[in-house]
């Protein structure tokens, strides 16, 4: 597993957030922490039932919201399950073993992102 | 001739070790004060393992405090010995991912600052039954681990008692396969005000900042995911704009319709209404405010021919995800420059009567 996290993109958006006087990415970050979870279960849900459309919409959402936080290497996994579920054949162990992959890639890079972030709620994990 | 030499710097860092610990533990340690500048410590720092970094595919990352105007008054030997300890420690332990070290203000008074610097990696973690004797005397997690990673086991514990004999404390937060913070605090006296050019990162913040408000606009931004809808928020509060969201198609099209707007973000893809179908009932409209209605498009698919969808489907311009701040800047400005100027020459070449 390599994780990948671009700390410019934090480092830009801690600087917007300043600009505002709010802690813009500690928010954005308690709200991925809860949200990403809850969206990666819906596409284990979608997948056991072989509904390939909602999991193509879900990779879109969820790599957008990842990309937009720097985290590089998740984006592009979430990029390759939009690609493998938006093709008129779908090869189903192709997207199986993205699943598994996010799954097991989740949790640690949501982790390395509190910590480079300092945001102390964890209770999302 | 490369192992010879490699022998002989594990010796030597051995020893080292062992004539710093027998110095530390007997007290017998002199410490010094002089002025120095943190950032430039840092990019030493930097500079020493960046290679060895690069080589096992790591990220070496350094973040001085943002805010830190002024030199230090210390022992900057000894500040730099902890750091070194602390990175080589993380270096050796992390195989893949990133190292960051991080340095932030935590206390300030007109004449000391206490900062607190952190070292943190995705190594291997250390084991919970470990961590309490981890900054013991000749101690590693356990002793497989000199076999493999070498070392004396005495440089965290150098580290401990240099920042003890400093007036600091030290700890350390671990979780086993994900990684390692190791931190620690001291106070500083404030030496000279710092005369160096800014840093990167302010330079670009500064030119950021230079940005002039858009003015009192009211933006429509049609956008279903959550930290999208913050993100976008946050710059368009920055850009001095207000901002309503609507989180799919139909409700875009319905407050735009009874709210009025100068401007339209649009994500493409959208639960219930993607934004292309309805940018297209917009420009259907026989309302001149919502067919001639400025919209840019949000899109996260950075394919070509993307740009010439949105445009065919009646979309003025295009930024695309994850959103850069300057780039929707200037696609706005753009935008709401051009359909000013044409409500002007409209008002001109109108006749009066």
């Amino acid at each position: 597993m390599n994780i990948v996290i671009n700390s410019e993109s934090l480092d830009s958006l801690r600087r917007l957030g300043r600009s505002i006087g709010k802690r813009l990415l500690e928010e954005l970050v308690q709200l991925y922490a809860k949200d990403a979870p809850w969206v990666l279960g819906r596409i284990e849900g979608h997948l056991a039932k072989g509904e390939f459309r909602e999991i193509h919409l879900k990779a879109h959402a969820l790599k957008s919201s990842s990309t937009s936080l720097g985290m590089v290497s998740l984006g592009s996994k979430l990029a390759e399950l939009e690609a493998a579920t938006g093709q008129p054949s779908i090869e189903i162990e192709k997207v199986r073993s993205l699943v598994l992959s996010l799954r097991a890639d989740l949790a640690p890079t949501i982790s390395l992102l509190l910590r480079m972030t300092d945001t102390q709620d964890r209770a999302a994990l | 001739m490369e192992t010879i030499k490699y022998s002989a710097q594990s010796l030597l860092s051995i020893i080292n070790d062992i004539l710093d610990f027998s110095k530390v533990d007997s007290g017998k340690l002199d410490f010094e004060c002089t002025e120095f500048n943190l950032d430039a410590e840092l990019s030493a720092l930097h500079r020493a393992f960046h290679v060895v970094a690069a080589a096992k595919q790591v990220d070496l990352l350094m973040r001085p405090p943002e805010n830190l105007r002024y030199n230090l008054m210390g022992d900057v030997s000894r500040v730099r010995q902890i750091l070194t300890n602390l990175v080589a420690n993380a270096t050796k332990f992390t195989d893949d991912g990133y190292i960051q070290t991080v340095v932030e203000i935590e206390k300030e008074t007109e004449t000391e600052v206490e900062l607190i610097f952190k070292v943190m990696d995705s190594g291997i973690g250390i084991p919970p039954e470990a961590i309490g004797r981890i900054f013991a005397e000749f101690s590693q997690a356990d002793s497989s681990m000199s076999r493999r990673y070498g070392g004396t086991g005495l440089g965290l514990t150098i580290c401990k008692r240099l920042v003890e004999l400093m007036g600091g404390e030290i700890g350390v937060e671990s979780q086993q396969g994900i990684g390692s913070t190791f931190w620690f605090r001291l106070k500083f006296p404030k030496g000279a005000p710092r005369e160096t050019a800014p840093q990167d990162g302010e330079t670009a913040f500064a030119a950021s900042d230079r940005q002039e408000p858009l003015g009192p606009l009211r933006i429509l931004v049609a956008e279903d995911n959550h930290v999208n809808q913050m993100l976008i928020n946050a710059m368009l509060e920055k850009f001095g704009c207000q901002s309503v969201v609507a989180s799919n198609g139909v409700e875009a099209l319905w407050l735009a319709e009874n709210e009025k707007f100068d401007l339209i973000l649009m994500d493409c893809q959208m639960p219930e209404m993607d934004g292309y179908e309805a940018t297209g009932a917009l420009r259907g409209k026989s309302d001149p405010r919502l067919s001639m209605m400025p919209i840019i498009a949000l899109t996260a698919n950075a394919i070509k021919g993307d740009r010439e969808k949105c445009i065919a489907a009646g979309m003025n311009d295009y930024v695309s995800k994850p959103v850069d701040e300057t780039a929707l800047y200037r696609a706005i400005q753009a935008l709401i420059g051009h359909s000013r100027a044409e409500s002007t020459s409209n008002r001109i070449e109108e006749p009066n009567l």
